[in-house]
């Protein structure tokens, strides 16, 4: 079964008893969740997590309310929420990044810069071996990690990541700056 | 103006070919990922439909099971009360309950065996609530094995 609809009408499809729209979910965000999951945990427990994660949509699906954010914003959420019990229960959360988060929340007059910048040609060159990027990015922390995935990748707002990682829309702006920063130093 | 179309076109391009490489570093899980998650998906559903099915049909049973000497209690409460007594006095002297219907009524509600009587529609209720609910949930595990 093929569905073009939107995320939003597939859950109305599986609320009004169609199972197999669930099925349809899971085949959509599998790779990218993966993707972001690998990137911030590891590609080994990425699999177990992202299972998890469907797990707790499914039993959530009623909770879901479109008005508040899009089907994609809500599983990404859950995604980096259960990323997060993860890393708790096998206790390597990184005090360090708990003390950059809670520094970083507040507003940066980095901001309106241009972060792109930051990359000179030659890096993003470098970027374009697969191998590469992922030696790089695992150089980063997760949570630089996961700021980068979800705007680059996922192609995300700065609201949508601000409303997955709840922090602010200034902290999330500035924190990709900074990765994208780390990212220049580590190719360098 | 000439340098900043240049420039604004510069910064597009370093924005797409981050994104490219973003994409082309794109990690692949195994290829029955989202398979292994639907049918894990489908195993914790059929759980929850069994552990479900198994604790209605215990209540079903439980309250099934104990209809019987509710019933037998229910008769019993109704013989000892005198609320057949009264009920045949609608027979025996039809008129004087005409006149004094009022009373007659409240007599016969007070004779009622009301706790005998709550408990017995109580167990009626449970057994067809359970009976309904399990009818569901063996619905919903035939449909997720169907699956």
């Amino acid at each position: 079964m093929s569905f073009n609809e939107t995320d939003e009408e597939i859950i109305i499809l599986y609320k009004n008893g169609n199972q197999e729209a669930f099925r349809n979910l899971i085949n959509r965000y599998t790779l990218p969740l993966y993707n972001f999951v690998a990137r911030i945990i590891n590609q080994n427990d990425a699999p177990d997590i992202i299972q998890e994660t469907f797990i707790k949509v499914w039993k959530n699906i009623d909770r879901f309310d479109a008005e508040k954010a899009s089907f994609k914003t809500w599983i990404f959420t859950i995604t980096k929420n259960t990323a997060m019990d993860f890393l708790r229960k096998k206790k390597i959360l990184l005090f360090k990044d708990m003390e950059n988060n809670n520094r970083e929340k507040e507003g940066s007059f980095e901001e309106n810069i241009l972060d792109e910048d930051t990359l000179p040609d030659e890096a993003l060159e470098k970027l374009q071996d697969r191998e590469f990027l992922n030696a790089a990015l695992k150089k980063l922390s997760p949570n630089e990690n996961e700021i980068l995935v979800l705007y680059y990748q996922e192609e995300m707002t700065f609201n949508q990541i601000s409303k997955i990682l709840n922090k602010s829309l200034n902290t999330v702006k500035s924190q990709r700056h900074r990765a994208l920063i780390k990212l220049r130093k580590i190719l360098n | 103006m000439h340098l900043l179309i240049v420039y604004n076109t510069s910064m597009k391009d370093i924005k797409e070919n981050l994104k490219n490489a973003f994409l082309k570093g794109s990690l692949l899980p195994e290829a029955n990922l989202a398979d292994d998650i639907w049918k894990a998906v489908i195993k914790r559903n059929q759980r929850i439909v069994y552990s479900k099915l198994i604790t209605l049909s215990l209540t079903g049973f439980v309250s099934l099971y104990s209809l019987a000497p509710a019933f037998r209690m229910l008769a019993l409460d109704f013989s000892q009360s005198g609320f057949y007594e009264y009920l045949s006095l609608t027979f025996s002297s039809g008129g004087s309950i005409v006149a004094y219907w009022k009373d007659f009524l409240l007599l016969l509600a007070e004779s009622l065996p009301v706790m005998s009587i709550l408990l017995f529609l109580m167990l009626v209720f449970v057994f067809f609530l359970s009976l309904k609910y399990a009818i569901k949930q063996i619905v919903k595990g035939q449909l997720s094995l169907s699956l």
